[in-house]
């Protein structure tokens, strides 16, 4: 006669899962702070260029002054041939410039953008602050950046950052 | 009536819930920051005569494909082209009153006599304004923005201790590629200015207020009503200025 009970074929225990959703809940809410939405995979491929000392341009994502231009070749391997062309708002614009398409669009589109904020967003932040940040390709001619420069003089958009991938 | 129990709500599927809500955020987002180097676009200005610049003030850096000229000489190392605008910089600095350097742009001292006056004399202008009753409009706003310039100016050079070496109103750095340089060789030359600027500014910082420039940039960034500390960052901005004029390209 023993005295422990010897019920070998017991079922084991069930874990308790009631804290799971603590613990998830936990990770999904560092998620949501550590990390940044993210842009729309733009319709050109973008190789950056590292730099050193450059700025972080998170505070101007949250209050949304920035707009982004990508600049690079199209993904689509049937428009390769149109070289290097901007991405504005993820549509292609065409390489030449023809008057529709091209570099010239890029003052009307910073217009548009800024004309379709509300009111109140517009007093605080005007037009000259809102940063354009032009993401080049690495091997992207800069004679086309400073087009887009140009362009952006032209619409008095005076703030424009120049991309690169942090190094330090 | 009995009191009827209320049945409790079965919490099984939250952890179901929350793991398609972790999942949603985590294909969505990024981590990876988006980092540049911000500048501004000088305004349009119509000059039938381009100002005639001395050639110490210039620091003319060229590039094409993958070569740099720094002041017509071609440079063999990107990686130090920092050095070398350090060097413009700073050549003349501590030597104010001795025999210049006739390469590089000219120092001179800043009175903070001059800046007191300046500030009195805004706040006088704006105070009457206000004695007038007139507290908003773009008279106010004029007089407003230059009493706040004139504000941080006073008090960032008072920082310094004494009179502030200041370079000469003229000196910048110049970047001039060609259409066809690759944009890496463009940002290249951003990023040698920003990193010649930073190590300036940041030794500086260091000597003066026992903190790296870094840091103080980030704080007075994070919290805009820190007067004191914006105007440490306006005496580090005024002695090291960045003054760039990138050159639009000519076919």
């Amino acid at each position: 006669m023993s005295k422990f009970k010897k019920d070998g074929r017991g079922a084991a225990p069930a874990v308790n899962t009631s804290s799971l959703p603590d613990i998830v809940f936990m990770l999904l809410f560092f998620f949501m702070v550590a990390t940044t939405s993210k842009e729309v995979d733009p319709t050109v491929k973008v190789d950056y260029t590292p730099g050193q000392k450059s700025r972080d341009l998170t505070p101007y994502k949250q209050r949304s002054e920035v707009d982004f231009i990508y600049l690079g070749k199209p993904r689509n391997k049937s428009r390769e041939s149109m070289g290097y062309v901007l991405s504005l708002d993820n549509v292609l614009q065409g390489a030449k410039d023809d008057g529709l398409y091209g570099v010239s669009v890029v003052g009307r589109w910073k217009l548009d953008k800024y004309n379709a904020k509300p009111p109140r967003t517009k007093e605080s932040a005007p037009l000259a602050t809102i940063v354009t940040c032009v993401k080049a390709d690495k091997n992207a001619p800069s004679g086309m950046i400073f087009k887009i420069r140009k362009e952006l003089q032209d619409v008095q958009a005076y703030s424009i950052a120049y991309a690169v991938k942090a190094k330090d | 009536m009995a009191k009827r129990e209320i049945p409790e709500v079965n919490a099984g599927s939250m952890a179901d819930i929350a793991f398609l809500l972790l999942i949603f955020f985590l294909v969505t987002t990024t981590m990876d920051k988006d980092t540049a180097y911000l500048r501004t676009i000088p305004q349009k200005v119509k000059v039938d005569k381009p100002i005639e610049l001395e050639k110490k003030n210039v620091l003319l850096i060229k590039a094409n494909q993958d070569q740099f000229f720094i002041r017509g000489q071609i440079f063999e190392n990107p990686d130090e082209i920092s050095d070398y605008i350090i060097k413009f910089y700073n050549f003349n600095r501590n030597r104010v009153g001795e025999v210049y350097n006739s390469e590089f742009p000219l120092y001179f001292y800043t009175n903070i006599a001059d800046a007191e006056r300046d500030f009195n004399e805004s706040m006088e202008k704006l105070n009457k304004l206000k004695n007038a009753g007139v507290t908003s409009g773009p008279k106010y706003d004029v007089l407003n923005d230059i009493f706040t310039k004139a504000e941080k100016s006073f008090y960032g050079l008072k920082l310094y201790g004494g009179p502030v070496p200041t370079i000469s109103g003229e000196a910048h750095v110049r970047v001039e590629v060609k259409e066809s340089t690759p944009y890496s060789t463009f940002a290249k030359i951003q990023a040698e200015i920003e990193e010649a600027l930073f190590i300036l500014r940041d030794e500086e910082s260091k000597k003066l207020f026992d903190e790296g420039y870094g840091s103080l940039s980030r704080k007075a960034e994070a919290d805009k009503g820190d007067k004191e500390l914006a105007y440490k960052v306006f005496l580090l901005e005024f002695l090291y200025p960045q003054r760039i004029i990138e050159v639009t390209p000519k076919n």
